[in-house]
């Protein structure tokens, strides 16, 4: 599943409406994330995960760095996400199914700030491209 | 059975009663053809699913997705018994349409969506907690009599 021209244009575009609030959106992808799929905290035993806590807000935002970063090198987002992709195959281990539950849960922060952009077509190129991301992230388990 | 607070049923209730439901179920349906289009392969009958625009625009997809969202209506109605509601129509999706249950998942997930579209900030983290809930439920329900 490769993502095609009108793909890549629908990511970009809507991406520049994400950038600016980038913290904002990634913080509440992680918000709704750990409160409806309760098991993914497992991973943040370490983490303050009251909502509003800086620990969230900073890793949201570090979470949709890394999505900004396979955005600006989607022709290579293998090359541009490899040390993220050890870091989680090493180190994080987190299991594969979760990465749907996150991506989801991004869709639908993106349904509620941005209705109108958020066309048939731009979701699937998105939901495409956050399986890619997740495809990178896993690639080395195993 | 499931297990939802006082407040998760009122979500529930609440933003039911605000939906529109033959356009999100349209809607819906729509958007599992386009974002999962392996899904067409239930829909040989309905015609042009060939692009995003053709989707949408189907009229037996508008049909069938508004037939289905109304169905999520009697769920609404029985959240305390959503695999005796659903009893029937899990033996037909599984014993005619053979439809694998990951589907149900995925349609929920959907409707999910869409609702966040309708109802933006409303849609609280906590009614997502709700309306996961009920999906997850449905689905549930719908493949409770496969065998």
């Amino acid at each position: 599943m490769s993502l095609t021209k009108s793909d890549k244009a629908s990511i970009a575009n809507i991406w520049s409406k994400i950038a600016p609030q980038a913290e904002a959106l990634g913080t509440e992808t992680l918000e709704r994330l750990f409160l409806t799929f309760p098991q993914t905290k497992t991973y943040f035993p370490h983490f303050d995960l009251s909502p509003g806590s800086d620990q969230l807000k900073a890793h949201g935002s570090k979470v949709m760095g890394a999505i900004g970063d396979a955005v600006k090198h989607i022709d290579n987002v293998g090359s541009a996400l490899s040390k993220l992709s050890e870091l989680h195959a090493y180190i994080l281990r987190v299991d594969p199914v979760n990465f749907k539950f996150l991506n989801h849960c991004m869709l639908v922060t993106l349904a509620v700030h941005f209705p109108n952009d958020l066309t048939a077509e731009t979701h699937a190129a998105w939901d495409k491209f956050l399986a890619l991301v997740t495809a990178v992230l896993t690639e080395k388990y195993r | 059975m499931v297990h939802l607070t006082p407040e998760e049923k009122n979500c529930i209730t609440s933003l039911w009663s605000k939906v529109a439901v033959d356009q999100t179920g349209g809607e819906a349906l729509g958007r599992m053809l386009v974002v999962y289009p392996w899904t067409t392969r239930f829909f040989g009958s309905f015609g042009d699913l060939s692009s995003a625009g053709a989707v949408m625009s189907n009229a037996k997809v508008q049909a069938h997705g508004a037939k289905v969202l109304t169905s999520f209506g009697e769920a609404v109605k029985h959240l305390d018994n959503l695999k005796g509601t659903y009893a029937k129509l899990s033996e037909l999706h599984c014993d005619k349409l053979h439809v694998d249950p990951e589907n149900f998942k995925m349609l929920g997930n959907i409707i999910v969506i869409c609702l966040a579209e309708h109802f933006g900030k409303e849609f609280t983290p906590e009614c997502q907690v709700a309306w996961q809930k009920l999906v997850a439920g449905v689905a549930h329900a719908l493949a409770h009599k496969y065998h």
